[in-house]
């Protein structure tokens, strides 16, 4: 694997565990690059490849290989758009929580 | 451009929701489109100073998580409430607010079942691109949770509330820092309910001082604010107050 910021991003993104999208909190714990591009990705909404090459300063063969292996970790979504292909930051759902059911069967009475 | 700002405070009671209509109300007698959402899913409130109860609601926020709707389906026009008090607003400007639902059964699913985040990024954008919004302000549920984180992450601005209060003071430091580390462009703190005995200008500088963050506005503990009961927006009702005043330079502000 190369040095500079491709190395990094990737060293970055190999370390991390494959997920079914990212959570917030996911997000806060990354490590500087890899959460700078996420945090950037997140705030554009849908990005093309150029955009992301534009945004890392990398080449279309490094952008490319970095956004697969986005892809292959689960954290980037990726978009079919007016014949585009988009990529989208893919967020975790958030779960709901495991209270005893008769708090939440209480509750659903209250608005019968 | 639009922007999105986030109203927040890391503890509840600092003013947050009654901060966001009011300012909702100044940006938009400057004639501007504003959206207000609720997105404090699990406390709802700031519908009240714009008027509603939950007769009025049909659809909330709640209902387009599930998939039920889309999301200019939950936005009602507001803008009556802001034309009705003593400000002029011109004839282009407008308020729309998404609420959360304040059904204790829906409140109670949303938390059982949770619901996709994602949706709620795709909704805000969907928003300002289809009720072509100016600005969208949300209201955000205290302390940080995985909506609040997404808020934050997302704005152009955002905008800390927070009482001269011990607990306040360590809480915004935890936000302040989850803020850089979400690389916000612009962050602006609001200290609120500050006695009449304090030199709000020596409370400015410290509070900057502390937090290396400007500080867009001190307000002052107001009598006629608590006595109002959030039965209407303050600014709207009460233009000249001092209050008032405060929140309009702190409007100013964000429209810079």
């Amino acid at each position: 694997m190369g040095t500079g910021l491709f190395g990094r991003l990737q060293q970055e993104l190999e370390d991390r565990e494959k997920a079914a999208g990212l959570t917030m909190a996911d997000v806060l714990t990354l490590p500087d690059q890899l959460r700078r591009l996420v945090n950037w990705m997140m705030r554009q909404g849908e990005v093309g490849l150029t955009d992301v090459a534009g945004f890392l300063g990398l080449n279309e063969t490094d952008t490319r290989s970095t956004v697969a292996t986005l892809l292959e970790k689960g954290f980037v979504r990726e978009l079919q758009i007016r014949g585009e292909t988009r990529y989208r930051i893919r967020l975790a759902p958030k779960r709901g929580r495991e209270i005893p059911l008769n708090i939440w069967q209480a509750l659903d009475k209250k608005t019968d | 451009m639009a922007k999105i700002v986030s109203v927040h405070s890391f503890r509840g009671g600092t003013g947050k929701s009654n901060l966001t209509a009011n300012l909702a109300a100044m940006i938009a007698s400057r004639g501007t489109r504003v959206g207000v959402i609720d997105t404090d899913i699990n406390s709802p409130g700031i519908h009240v100073l714009f008027g509603m109860n939950e007769e009025d609601m049909g659809k909330a926020l709640n209902d387009y998580l599930w998939g039920r709707c889309s999301i200019e389906e939950t936005a009602y026009d507001v803008t009556a409430r802001v034309r009705g008090g003593q400000v002029e607003v011109p004839a282009n400007a407008q308020v729309y607010l998404i609420p959360s639902s304040i059904k204790a059964g829906e409140i109670a699913r949303i938390l059982r079942e949770g619901y996709d985040v994602g949706m709620l990024n795709d909704g805000f954008r969907a928003l300002i691109g289809r009720l072509k919004l100016d600005y969208l302000l949300i209201d955000t549920h205290p302390g940080l949770n995985e909506e609040t984180l997404l808020s934050i992450a997302i704005s152009d601005i955002l905008l800390i509330i927070l009482r001269p209060d011990q607990q306040d003071f360590q809480g915004t430091a935890v936000t302040v820092d989850v803020a850089r580390r979400l690389e916000v462009p612009r962050m602006l703190l609001v200290v609120n309910k500050v006695l009449s005995a304090f030199d709000p200008e020596a409370v400015r500088q410290e509070v900057e001082k502390n937090y290396s963050t400007a500080v867009a506005g001190v307000l002052p503990l107001s009598e006629d604010v608590v006595r109002l009961a959030s039965r209407d927006i303050f600014c709207v009702r009460f233009p000249d107050h001092l209050v008032s005043q405060r929140i309009g330079e702190i409007a100013a502000q964000v429209m810079a």
